[in-house]
């Protein structure tokens, strides 16, 4: 089945709602939306990689959902077609985590968020490329290919959720799932051009995720617009008995702003560090958030400039442990030895890539007596201290702002092997998506604004998104939604 | 710190020539981090640090039917392994664990 051109045309930048409403309406069906992102996947991906596999039978899933009498009643995201990375397990198929360790694993069961994205009515299309086990900011640490950046291929489409970031950008779905430890979803969101939300720890349940950073990670979407990533945000999260780490917000805690005129925090950093592209987006961010009426300050985070470091001892810990399991046991990769500790070493020396088999021992270099004191336990009271900036910063009864606004990467999407031969030049793109995660706080990135002359003015070449990143105080992702609706209906209007 | 003893305990093979790569990032990264040890905590007493945070746990029973999953796990393991040494009655099999 084909569509022709004019046809097409409908599903280019739909939204969950339009969706809805064209499949509530009969104007399209599911299995045209379905194969429309086929079709796209099937011109883009060869080049891109932004898939490592489609699902076979979808277009059956689709007719299926077609004849279905009930519907759309009940069901969120009836007929939505989503794309999954490869973290995060779906019943019977494979999830690799981007590594040769799991290349022939099947999972067997769903992550609970799959659960509530199945009853929600959503077609699954894929799993896509990624960091392995998450572990990256470009994506170039997969063992199956990187994925390329969409808007320019000799530019990386960021990570560890790249492939679910190009995947949206590329037309390839309508929505995705990634995960964030350190940044992981709102850094290949910037770089990309699409919106990405790191939820509040602990409001999306962690079962069924391949576990990097048990104390940071969490899933989140990636999507083309704010609505998009509210109305799946609402889909998945909530309190799970498989995860004690999950909760729903109390009422004390539902962040809901009223009255009082909504005040912005600009972070205070060395623009020296940073391109100047990105200055200039937060500059003309500020000016719009002016233009809505917000009251703008300065914002000092003094324990932020420990984020990266701290991260990069906590994380690495939590990963010596979280991937101790991978021995060849019970299930994944075997490479045989003489005797079992042998088998231990030449599997995970054979299945793990080389920034895996880094931080693995980083993580056991920090935990090991002598050193514990210095680096772990430090690093804890460090991170107590950010959560404790953070916490003055969003105190309303004393000075304090709504939201903090602040650059989402340093840069754009860098080119392809740029940062590959220095660790660290990579670590420190986390620099400000870190912080946020230190204290479990919820953080959007948005793609900012481009006014019409810097679209004309950029013409003759390709365009590098670059996000702007919103952090609220726990539970307050409605005000991430609703300021960044506003900023997107802006960014259209002109 | 010995890279060899690191990757003994994270137990992983390192050929000599990653070894020798993972030293020279290990020193550069190290240092680093080491920016941590330097950070004056100020004057904070040990309640700053307390945590509200709180173990989740549940009683130790019900969680699900015995043997539920077996059938399924096992066969995760006896479709990727050669021969039929690495499961044995519903049980998977390792080599000895002890000299």
């Amino acid at each position: 089945m084909c569509l022709n051109k004019k046809r097409s045309q409908m599903f280019q930048n739909l939204t969950i709602s339009k969706t809805r409403q064209m499949l509530l309406n009969k104007e399209i069906s599911v299995k045209e939306l379905v194969t429309y992102y086929l079709k796209n996947i099937e011109t883009k991906n060869k080049d891109i990689n932004a898939y490592l596999e489609v699902f076979d039978n979808i277009l059956s899933e689709a007719e299926k959902m077609d004849e279905d009498k009930e519907r759309l009643d009940g069901r969120p995201l009836f007929g939505v077609p989503l794309a999954i990375k490869d973290n995060i397990l779906i019943k019977g198929k494979n999830c690799s985590a981007g590594s040769k360790m799991l290349e022939k694993y099947m999972a067997s069961y769903d992550a609970t968020v799959i659960k509530k994205l199945k009853d929600a009515g959503a077609i699954l299309i894929g799993r896509t490329n990624m960091d392995e086990f998450a572990m990256g900011a470009s994506t170039e640490n997969s063992a199956y290919g990187i994925t390329k950046n969409p808007h320019d291929t000799t530019r990386v489409a960021g990570g560890s959720s790249g492939g679910s970031a190009a995947a949206v950008a590329m037309g390839g779905c309508l929505a995705a799932l990634g995960s964030d430890t350190g940044g992981s979803i709102r850094q290949p969101a910037s770089f990309c051009g699409v919106v990405g939300l790191n939820p509040t720890y602990g409001s999306v349940s962690r079962s069924g995720l391949i576990a990097m950073a048990s104390s940071f990670d969490q899933i989140g979407p990636i999507t083309g617009n704010t609505e998009d990533a509210e109305i799946i945000f609402n889909v998945i999260k909530g309190k799970d008995t498989l995860d004690s780490t999950s909760k729903d917000a109390s009422l004390k805690e539902d962040k809901n702003k009223t009255g009082k005129k909504f005040r912005i925090g600009v972070l205070k950093y060395d623009k020296n560090g940073v391109d100047g592209d990105v200055n200039e987006k937060i500059e003309e961010s500020i000016e719009i958030f002016k233009k809505f009426g917000y009251e703008i300050s300065e914002v000092d985070l003094p324990n932020a400039k420990y984020a990266v470091p701290c991260y990069y001892v906590l994380v690495p810990a939590e990963i010596s442990s979280n991937l101790a399991r991978f021995d060849g046991v019970r299930y994944g990769l075997l490479k045989e030895g003489k005797n079992l500790m042998e088998d231990y070493m030449t599997t995970r020396a054979a299945g793990f890539g080389t920034e895996v088999k880094r931080r693995i021992m980083l993580g056991a270099y920090v935990l090991s007596s002598g050193y514990y004191d210095d680096y772990y336990l430090k690093a804890q009271q460090i991170r107590a201290l950010i959560k404790n900036d953070f916490q003055k910063t969003f105190d309303l009864s004393a000075g304090g702002v709504d939201l903090v606004v602040s650059p989402v990467s340093p840069s754009a999407a860098f080119k392809i092997g740029e940062r590959t031969n220095d660790p660290l030049k990579m670590y420190l793109e986390d620099i400000f998506t870190a912080p946020a995660k230190m204290a479990g706080l919820p953080a959007i990135s948005i793609p900012s604004y481009r006014s019409r002359s810097q679209m004309l003015r950029d013409s003759s070449q390709p365009v590098l998104p670059i996000g702007i990143q919103l952090i609220a105080p726990r539970w307050g992702e409605k005000l991430l939604f609703d300021v960044g609706k506003k900023y997107e209906s802006f960014s259209r209007g002109s | 710190m010995e890279i060899e003893k690191l990757a003994n305990l994270s137990r992983i093979n390192l050929s000599l020539e990653e070894k020798e790569k993972i030293q020279k990032e290990f020193e550069a990264i190290l240092a680093y981090i080491s920016i941590l040890k330097r950070a004056d905590l100020g004057d904070l007493n040990k309640d700053f640090f307390e945590t509200e945070m709180l173990n989740v746990v549940r009683e130790d029973e019900g969680a699900h039917k015995a043997e539920e999953y077996t059938e399924e796990l096992i066969e995760l393991v006896s479709s990727h392994r050669p021969g039929d040494f690495f499961t044995k009655d519903g049980y998977v099999k390792v080599k000895h664990v002890f000299e």
